[in-house]
Parts: structure tokens; C-alpha cells; sequence
């Protein structure tokens, strides 16, 4: 008996003397973890949830309120209504994996298939946090009061300072969004969307349940993916985890300026690079930053533009760190 | 001038001035005031003090002797202009007045690009859409890519820092329009890019890699 208080003794002590670096990593670890169970709670809640909600998304000085539907159909097929509330009157409606897209009188109506609704919040929130663990980090610390609930407090962090931060507000009962901030690594916030009302309906909110007969508007195509690109100026840098999605040429959409086209996701973020003939082109070197950052460069007689949702800093170096590469016939 | 104004003024300065009507009661009358009213005499008044100072030592070098016509001349050269004018701040002009002004106006133009950016922005949501030309044929219309995607008005304008001097006046509505094309081509490809990742997830990993000679 002596010898088993002795050695639990002994243990304890063993223990104790590491106990102080591991309780931190471990802590650390808890947020990590605790923190990805969130965002997957989220993404269920996003998925899964009957409710409808009141809005407020700012982006700079520009505020817009909206009402926010969603349920889900015979569990299977969620249903999702967006109404902006100023200005034109803009509608977005998905149905699964349908998403229709109206604005006022319907001339610019179309319709996506996708089953996430763009705009609102990032798409990748919709899905598991595993898509994107690599290149960002979640950790839950703390809460407080958000739109009159109790809330769990999420920052998701970029693992380099390329991108942008978010800071989340997730309610404790149900896992819904609350809150979001997106801002630079510096802390500047350039986006927010506010929950200003919230209330889980568990069955298919009210303007969800006759859909009866709506015009399904066009839907939109892109131009043709397969023509391949023409320019020797090639992007030859990109953060990381940044990968191509689209490498085509075209031409610029009202313009007809002959564009090399490239989109890059790191799952999160898109980057969209384009890049035309110097003489062509006659806007001037500028770096504009906001929601979506662009970044025009001359670059050995071409212009590279680079637009995306991450810091002018990163779209600059984009832009500067190309390289003439042989096209088509070379390597 | 006459030498005896000479004569006049150098006894002036020495405190030997005396009137040619030698009178007790009023010393100095017709001859001084004759003296004082001629330019000249003004003139050789000021050389000979300013010879007096230089031999006695106590003349400094950038001494100004008369600035007064100069001001004068200046302030009548000047007075039309500024009447209906606020002061024009020339680069030669120093102090921070003039570093203020060349600060507000060297950005000026690529501020009304951002600007009028946001204008357009702002005008193409509240813009009615008055062609009600039933667009809801069928699901398979080729071109829809005349539609806005939703995201697309994103403010373009804040925080702008312009490298290099704006183009002239005339170019401004032209790029305006094609950084306003670029945002919104930008996300017109974000959701085009969500239908192609459905087809992915649908029909296995294959539509990613465009062209096989496009190594990043």
C-alpha cells in the first residue's frame, strides 16, 4: 500500500515538473479543437437550421440590411431565402443546389448551380473546417452577449499574414452565425455582417413554404474554359495553398481586351488574376484595398491585374513576382 | 538735381542744415520742405547715410535699405488678381500653406477616379431595370453573362494610394469603367468557379488542371 502512495508520489512529481510547458500547448490544442468543433457546428447550423434572421452587412461606409431565411426540406434539400432590404429590390433564392439570383425587374436574374449562396459569407463556411485547416487556424476563446444571445467567440486566424482574419460570434445554443468581422492582419475591419435578429422557427420559415411556380431565370455560363492561355507574363508566386483553378484566355468581359485569365482558392479566398497587353491596357499603376483589393502593375510590357479579398500587399507581390515563361510550343 | 540739394541733404545728415532765409523764429521752412519733397534729394539723403554707416563700421551687410517701393509695386501689380482670387500657393512659395496645397492637389485626380468609381458602383444598384423583356426562357440560355452577379458592387474606393500621376481627364471615365469590369469579372468568376466545384465534387477531381503546360 506504502508503495503505491510512493509511487503515485513519485509520478505527481515527474509529472508536475513538465506540467507547466504542457498545460500551455495543451490549452492551446483545447482552443484549436474546441475551436473546429465550432466551426463545423456552424456549418451544420448553416446546413441544417430552420430560422429566420434580420441582418446588417457593412462593407466600409456601405451598410446593407437584409432578412435572411433559411430550412431545410425533408432533411435532405435546404431551402434559403435572402431579401436586401435597400436600394433595388434583390433576391436570392437556392433551392438544394440550385441558386437563383433576382434583382429588381428581373433583367439581370440568373441562376447558378451551386449549394451555397454567394454574397453573404464565405462558401467554404458552409463546409468542414478540414478544408481549410491547413492554411488557417480557429480558436474558440470566450464568448459574450451578441444579438441578445449567449455567444461563442471564434477567431480564424491565416497561418500567414497574406490573407485576411475573421473573428466569429457563434451562438452557444444552436452554433448559428451571429456575428462576423473580416480585417486585415493588422486588425483593420473591412467587412462585418450582424445578426440584429434571430429566432429558430423549427419548421420551414413562413416564406419558404409556397414556392409554388417562380421564373427560374437563365442560368449563367462562363465563357469558353478551354481556350488555353496566350502570354509568355505568368504568375510564378502565389501564397501558400493558393492553388490554380482556372487558367484561360479571353476576352475581358465589356471590354474585349484580350485577357490571360487565372483564378486561384485557397479554399477561402479567391485571387483572380488577369493579364493583358500593356499597350491595351491604359490604367496606371494603382493599388486600390477594400473588401476586394486590386492591384494594377506594368510588368515587362504587359499589365497584371490581381483582385481579391486579401491585402494589397499580397495582390502586389502577386503581380511582381511573374515571369516571362515560354507558352504553348516552349517547355 | 542741383548740387546745393546735395549740399542740403549732406548738411542734414550732419546736423549743419541751415535755411537759405536765415529766419529765428522758423529755422527750417521753404528750403527744408523743398528738400524733403524731392526724390533725389531722398536718394542722396539715403547714400550718403548709408556711406556715413559704412565708414563708421556699423553697416551690416544685407542690410535692406528700402523694401517700400518694391512692397508698393508689388501689392499694385498684385491688387486685381487677388481681389476675386483666393491666393494661389506657387511651389516657390515656402511655409506649409504652400506644402498643404501641393498635397491636395497633386492626388486630386486619382482621388476622383476612386471616387467616381463608388459613384458608378453606387448608380448601377439603384439603377431600375426598365427592359422587362421576359428573361425566363428556359434554363439553357448561352450568353447570360450580361447579368450583374451579386456581389459585384463591392465599394472599390477607400483607401486608395495611386503610384504613379493620373492620365489625362478624358481617360478617367474610360478606366473608371474598367476597374469597375475587373471587380466585377472578379466575382462573376467566384461563383462561376462554386458551379465548377459542384461538378468536381459530382463527377470526380478532373476539370481543375486546365492546361498541362501551365506548371505553378
Amino acid at each position: 500500500m506504502t508503495k503505491y502512495i510512493a509511487a503515485i508520489a513519485m509520478w505527481f512529481a515527474a509529472v508536475a515538473s513538465f506540467a507547466v510547458p504542457a498545460q500551455t500547448d495543451e490549452r492551446a490544442e483545447l482552443a484549436a479543437n474546441l475551436g473546429q468543433q465550432w466551426f463545423n457546428r456552424m456549418a451544420d447550423a448553416l446546413r441544417h437550421l430552420d430560422f429566420e434572421a434580420t441582418l446588417v452587412q457593412a462593407q466600409g461606409h456601405r451598410v446593407q440590411p437584409l432578412v435572411w431565411f433559411h430550412g431545410s426540406y425533408d432533411h435532405d434539400t435546404d431551402l434559403e431565402l435572402l431579401i436586401y432590404l435597400n436600394g433595388a429590390d434583390m433576391r436570392v433564392l437556392r433551392i438544394g443546389e440550385q441558386s437563383y439570383y433576382y434583382s429588381a425587374g428581373g433583367a439581370h436574374a440568373y441562376t447558378l448551380q451551386s449549394d451555397v449562396t454567394f454574397g453573404l459569407i464565405p462558401p467554404a463556411f458552409y463546409n468542414d473546417f478540414s478544408n481549410i485547416s491547413q492554411h488557417y487556424q480557429i480558436i474558440a476563446s470566450g464568448g459574450m452577449r451578441v444579438t441578445g444571445r449567449n455567444a461563442q467567440y471564434l477567431r480564424l486566424i491565416s497561418r500567414d499574414n497574406h490573407r485576411y482574419h475573421y473573428d466569429l460570434w457563434l451562438d452557444r445554443e444552436t452554433g448559428m452565425l451571429l456575428k462576423l468581422q473580416m480585417m486585415t492582419p493588422q486588425g483593420e475591419v473591412l467587412e462585418q455582417l450582424q445578426l440584429t435578429s434571430f429566432a429558430v422557427t423549427n419548421e420551414l420559415p413562413e416564406p419558404l413554404i409556397d414556392l409554388g411556380n417562380f421564373q427560374q431565370p437563365p442560368r449563367m455560363y462562363g465563357s469558353d474554359d478551354s481556350v488555353p492561355i496566350k502570354f509568355a507574363l505568368q504568375p510564378d508566386w502565389l501564397p501558400d495553398g493558393f492553388k490554380q483553378r482556372v487558367a484561360t484566355h479571353r476576352a475581358l468581359h465589356d471590354t474585349r481586351l484580350p485577357t490571360d485569365y487565372y483564378l486561384f482558392s485557397d479554399g477561402l479566398t479567391e485571387i483572380s488574376m488577369y493579364i493583358t497587353d500593356g499597350q491595351l491596357q491604359n490604367l496606371p499603376s494603382l493599388a486600390l484595398q477594400g473588401p476586394d483589393s486590386m492591384v494594377n502593375l506594368r510588368v515587362n510590357g504587359y499589365v497584371a491585374t490581381v483582385v481579391g479579398k486579401v491585402p494589397t500587399e499580397t495582390l502586389r507581390l502577386i503581380a511582381e513576382r511573374t515571369a516571362i515563361k515560354a507558352t504553348k510550343d516552349g517547355e | 538735381m542741383s548740387d546745393r540739394f546735395k549740399q542740403q541733404a549732406s548738411a542734414l545728415l550732419d546736423n549743419h542744415f541751415r535755411d537759405s532765409d536765415v529766419d529765428a523764429e522758423r529755422p527750417f521752412d521753404a528750403d527744408l520742405s523743398a528738400l524733403l519733397d524731392d526724390q533725389h534729394a531722398q536718394a542722396a539723403w539715403s547714400r550718403y547715410a548709408l556711406v556715413g554707416h559704412i565708414m563708421r563700421g556699423d553697416a551690416q551687410a544685407h542690410q535692406q535699405i528700402d523694401i517700400s517701393v518694391r512692397v508698393a509695386e508689388q501689392i499694385q501689380q498684385e491688387a486685381q488678381p487677388t481681389n476675386n482670387k483666393v491666393v494661389q500657393p506657387s511651389a516657390t512659395q515656402g511655409g506649409a500653406q504652400a506644402r498643404a496645397a501641393s498635397r491636395w492637389l497633386k492626388p486630386a485626380g486619382s482621388i476622383a477616379i476612386a471616387a467616381s468609381v463608388a459613384l458608378v458602383a453606387v448608380l448601377s444598384i439603384q439603377q431600375p431595370v426598365l427592359d422587362d423583356t421576359q428573361p425566363a426562357m428556359e434554363t439553357q440560355v448561352a450568353p447570360a453573362l450580361i447579368t450583374n452577379p451579386f456581389g459585384g458592387r463591392n465599394p472599390v474606393s477607400y483607401n486608395t494610394v495611386i503610384e504613379q500621376p493620373t492620365p489625362t481627364e478624358a481617360e478617367i471615365a474610360q478606366q473608371r469603367q474598367l476597374l469597375q469590369t475587373y471587380m466585377i469579372d472578379h466575382q462573376r468568376q467566384i461563383q462561376l468557379s462554386l458551379q465548377t466545384n459542384e461538378q468536381t465534387t459530382e463527377s470526380t477531381v478532373e476539370t481543375v488542371k486546365e492546361s498541362p503546360e501551365q506548371n505553378d
